[in-house]
């Protein structure tokens, strides 16, 4: 039996592999920031959703071995590979559970400024006028406020948990991103297919959402990538001032804010959620980075 | 010019006025009882009823908003539920430690981000460059307490050059300036450099090689000045974000700021010391950016306003 086919599709398809192949590592040097970065989000959230499976324990267990004779906590070891906290729970599950914190505020909060901030700045941008000073002027206010004290006194005062965090996060990060969308829709909105989509009777929601939105969604996606790492630093900030989502759910800020009180005899408990959360905000900012080069190739960041 | 001012300054009393009424809105929205909060929870209904009447809120919403602004125009925040003082003192307590700290952080800031930016771009697409800008995205994803942190690790305590924090002088100030400078610095190398790169592309620096003024005065006279303006107005406009993160250094340092007074008031919610910092703030910073805005009107003879 042959199971060797004509010569010539072999070579074809071999061909067409090694094509495939030259062109990824090809798009892989053209935009190693964009590779990388959707490299490190993608293992962020594949920890996140497996994080029951991949964790070795349960992330709020306190180990009666989890702390040493004389109630420290434990130096990593073969059992507890990045060691224990100040009441003996395993390091690396927190971590792992950590994650989905990180992640959930990161993006839930993006997605609420995203949709704010676009529709406004859609709006603010196409119909001009007084309609576009009242939303601007609203602009100005949200983008008054330092941040994370306007953020600190909406937790306060609707209490802290993962979704209020979001929330409060997520409502006062949209300025920038209106601001953005409405200088987009202006450059936009007197080019000729946009005219085109007028004189042929299109609706405004058809011009505004079908005609307009694909065009100015570059920039949008450049600082949605970005704002992702700004939101997740964000909560952290939030946990070390003691508002960010409460004990005994695991969050890296939290994990950092115990660090702050246990560095001097437990070193480790401070550089693991540290690093973890560099290396899941340096994944958005590479993404965010990497998709603004490919999008506006004039303000190129890097070289 | 005269009318851009005045419009400018329009527009910065149209966003005070948003801001007082954000702060009331977050302030009314508190589930807890400010009364009950003040009198404890043993007091009788009749006591709560009575410290509601005095603090004006059986009063409805609007007219309670107006005496507010009316309180805030005579420079009145209100009073501590927690210290029984008026929370602008106790801001004005704070204030010197916070400022101390800010100018510090924005200094480090631009002594480490200012140059970084001018080297790399004389050096643009060499194996420095490539360094700093990567070092650059690095700086910018650091959480600022972890930062601090490991400083405070490396630097106190491993080898006890600097205090373990609190608040002080020089010696005190160096490990918190350090780690928001460090954070910080990317934002303006990153803007310099690219600046520096668009003026070096400039008629007038071609003009100036070609009537052979030396590298170095090419550079420091003609492209370094003019590659410094955004920076400059990045620089004075970013105050929010320097807030922010003064904010998260003054409670990993132990700083006594109005960072701290934030934070513990949170602890305890002393909800008057709590809106009366964030709404003291955001009108620093819409005043800092009007004046950074009037100043430009007078610095850069290139921008016109009509």
């Amino acid at each position: 039996m042959s199971t060797v086919l004509p010569n010539g599709s072999l070579t074809q398809a071999a061909e067409r592999k090694r094509g495939i192949g030259r062109a990824l590592v090809k798009s892989i040097r053209e935009y190693p920031m964009v590779y990388l970065g959707s490299f490190i989000v993608f293992v962020l959230i594949v920890v996140a959703v497996f994080a029951p499976w991949l964790a070795p324990y349960d992330p709020t267990k306190q180990f009666a071995n989890g702390l040493t004779p004389d109630g420290m906590p434990v130096a990593p070891n073969h059992q507890f590979l990045l060691g224990t906290d100040d009441v003996g729970r395993d390091e690396l599950s927190r971590l792992i559970y950590g994650s989905r914190v990180s992640l959930e505020v990161g993006i839930f909060a993006t997605f609420i400024s995203l949709v704010i901030g676009t529709t406004l700045g859609l709006i603010s941008g196409y119909f001009g006028g007084v309609i576009d000073s009242v939303i601007m002027r609203l602009t100005d206010v949200v983008l008054a406020f330092p941040f994370l004290l306007l953020t600190m006194a909406l937790v306060a005062v609707l209490q802290p948990s993962v979704t209020n965090v979001f929330i409060a996060i997520g409502v006062q990060g949209w300025g920038t991103m209106a601001r953005v969308v409405r200088g987009q829709v202006l450059a936009v909105k007197s080019f000729e297919y946009v005219q085109a989509e007028r004189a042929i009777g299109a609706s405004t929601a058809r011009i505004l959402f079908r005609v307009i939105l694909p065009n100015v969604l570059g920039p949008v996606i450049v600082l949605a990538a970005l704002s992702v790492g700004f939101n997740i630093l964000a909560e952290a900030g939030l946990s070390v001032l003691g508002i960010g989502v409460q004990p005994p759910t695991p969050s890296w800020g939290n994990m950092v804010s115990e660090g702050l009180l246990t560095y001097r005899f437990a070193p480790w408990m401070m550089w693991a959620p540290g690093t973890a959360l560099l290396i899941a905000v340096l994944g958005f900012n590479l993404l965010g980075d990497g998709l603004r080069d490919i999008f506006d190739p004039r303000t190129t960041t890097h070289g | 010019m005269l009318s851009y001012i005045v419009r400018r300054l329009g527009a910065a009393v149209v966003v005070l006025f948003g801001i007082s009424l954000v702060t009331f809105i977050i302030a009314f929205a508190v589930p807890a009882d400010p009364a009950r909060l003040i009198v404890g929870a043993k007091a009788s209904p009749a006591i709560v009823a009575e410290v509601r009447h005095q603090l004006g809120l059986d009063q409805p919403l609007p007219v309670q908003y107006i005496h507010y602004v009316w309180r805030l125009l005579h420079g009145d925040l209100g009073t501590s539920y927690v210290y029984n003082m008026p929370v602008a003192s106790l801001i004005g307590q704070r204030i010197g430690g916070t400022v101390l700290l800010a100018v510090a952080c924005w200094l480090a800031e631009l002594i480490i981000g200012i140059p970084l930016g001018i080297y790399t771009a004389r050096r643009a697409r060499t194996w420095i460059d490539y360094a700093v800008s990567a070092l650059a995205l690095v700086g910018i994803s650091l959480f600022v307490p972890w930062l601090g942190e490991v400083l405070l690790y490396l630097f106190a305590f491993k080898l006890p050059v600097f205090p373990l924090g609190g608040t002080g002088g020089i010696r005190h100030l160096i490990l918190p300036a350090l780690t928001y400078g460090i954070t910080g610095a990317a934002v303006y190398t990153r803007l310099l450099k690219s600046s520096m790169l668009e003026v070096l592309g400039q008629d007038y620096v071609r003009t100036a090689r070609a009537k052979g003024a030396s590298e170095q005065r090419v550079i420091w006279r003609h492209v370094v000045r003019n590659a410094l303006i955004p920076v400059v107005t990045v620089a004075g406009i970013d105050i929010g974000t320097l807030l922010s993160g003064v904010v998260l250094i003054e409670v990993t340092f132990n700083w006594n700021g109005l960072g701290s007074l934030a934070t513990e008031a949170i602890s305890q919610l002393d909800i008057p010391v709590i809106m009366g910092t964030v709404l003291f703030t955001a009108v620093l910073v819409v005043l800092f950016n009007l004046l950074v805005d009037i100043l430009y009107v007078f610095i850069d003879p290139r921008i016109r306003y009509d």
